[in-house]
């Protein structure tokens, strides 16, 4: 535990100390907010389309740009920085169990993601987005955010832990596009095509996705929620599993 | 084992957004230290490798000398028996690689075994009071 704290410390303190690594985190996703905003929102007046319940298009678009931010995983490119540079084979050398090596770096995932999830709320507001399922709504919505940053993290965790190259690491973080055009992205589920539809039930992200808005555009609604957090616990549960057992084996 | 033995690999390992005091507190933390021990500890040893003064700048800073200097002491934070460095003046100019030489003798003197490899012959002449030569793999003398 106590390993855990020290080795998670010291990712808080890397985040804080490379703004240029965390900014286009950021920056990138609120950039797709507005570019997407901007394409569609005259097609999805607020006035004539029901699903977005009184809101604007931006506040239909929030949860994928929340996803993006919390998809880059850099915790697990600076893990892979360090096997490549060798320090890794330092903190290896420690008697700390190999699970807290595993685990410690995830540890600042979630917390640098619900920061910027607020972050991103807080600048939707003066757009007109409103949280409407309130306080619990946000606090839910942050908590959703960190939990798919921990699970992402760790699965690009595991594509360092295994390949140990950075360009690997780097392109399977990209994996997370197809994922997130394959949801309901720019409208409901019911409106997509067929072969889309069904794509779009079998993608997990589809759930998060759809937890995310009915947080934002309705009171809180957990039928809508439930299969969001039931995805993401998932996701949480199993990556950081897979990371600890490619961890005991890593040699 | 690891808590007798201390490593310094052929390529110098370090977290080039940490400090050297802050690799070193690290270090010994992870070796079950604790936090004040742990801070003393970093102190004893940025003083013994010669780093104090620039032990709160980012070890992405630090020259070759400097950073496998610090390297030698995270490999000592736990004050092991027996110190293996992997040919540790590899790719040093030559003053670095004198300072380097100090630092080993110094290390040695405060009781550490040192377990050295090296392909500089008048290294191992200079450091080595016993001698192995290895080919290919085996000790041939």
């Amino acid at each position: 535990m106590n390993a855990l704290k020290v080795i998670g410390g010291r990712g808080l303190r890397e985040a804080w100390r490379t703004p240029d690594a965390l900014l286009p985190t950021l920056l990138i996703p609120l950039f797709f907010l507005v570019v997407n905003v901007g394409q569609a929102a005259r097609i999805f007046p607020t006035d004539t389309t029901p699903f977005l319940r009184g809101q604007n298009y931006g506040a239909f678009q929030l949860p994928a740009t929340i996803l993006l931010a919390a998809s880059f995983g850099t915790a697990a490119l600076y893990l892979v920085e360090e096997i490549e540079n060798r320090y890794f084979d330092k903190i290896r050398a420690t008697p700390v169990s190999r699970t807290s090596i595993a685990l410690g770096r995830l540890i600042s995932e979630p917390i640098k993601i619900a920061a910027m999830t607020v972050v991103i709320i807080v600048v939707a507001l003066p757009f007109g987005v409103r949280l409407a399922s309130g306080i619990v709504g946000v606090l839910l919505l942050v908590l959703q955010a960190a939990g798919w940053a921990t699970g992402y993290a760790a699965f690009l965790q595991f594509v360092a832990l295994k390949t140990r190259s950075s360009a690997a690491t780097n392109s399977a973080g990209l994996v997370f596009f197809p994922l997130l055009f394959l949801t309901p992205n720019f409208v409901p589920r019911d409106l997509l095509t067929d072969v889309m539809e069904v794509a779009a039930t079998l993608n997990p992200v589809t759930y998060v996705t759809e937890a995310m808005r009915s947080l934002i555009l309705e009171p809180l609604n957990w039928s809508a929620i439930a299969p969001g957090f039931i995805v993401v616990a998932a996701f949480v549960g199993v990556m950081p599993a897979i990371n600890v057992r490619v961890m005991s084996k890593y040699d | 084992m690891r808590h007798k033995i201390g490593v310094a690999l052929q390529d110098v390992g370090l977290d080039p957004r940490q400090s050297g005091r802050e690799i070193l507190v690290l270090q010994a933390r992870l070796f079950g230290l604790s936090t004040a021990a742990a801070a003393t500890r970093a102190e004893e040893l940025l003083e013994l490798v010669d780093l104090t003064d620039a032990a709160d700048r980012r070890t992405k800073t630090y020259s070759g000398g400097m950073k496998r200097r610090l390297d030698l002491a995270s490999a000592l934070v736990h004050r092991p028996d027996v110190l293996f460095l992997d040919e540790p003046t590899t790719g040093l100019d030559p003053a670095s690689r004198l300072v380097v030489w100090e630092e080993v003798r110094r290390i040695n003197a405060l009781g550490v075994t040192v377990f050295l490899t090296t392909q500089y012959l008048e290294e191992a002449d200079q450091l080595c009071s016993r001698l192995a030569i290895i080919d290919s793999g085996r000790i041939v003398r």
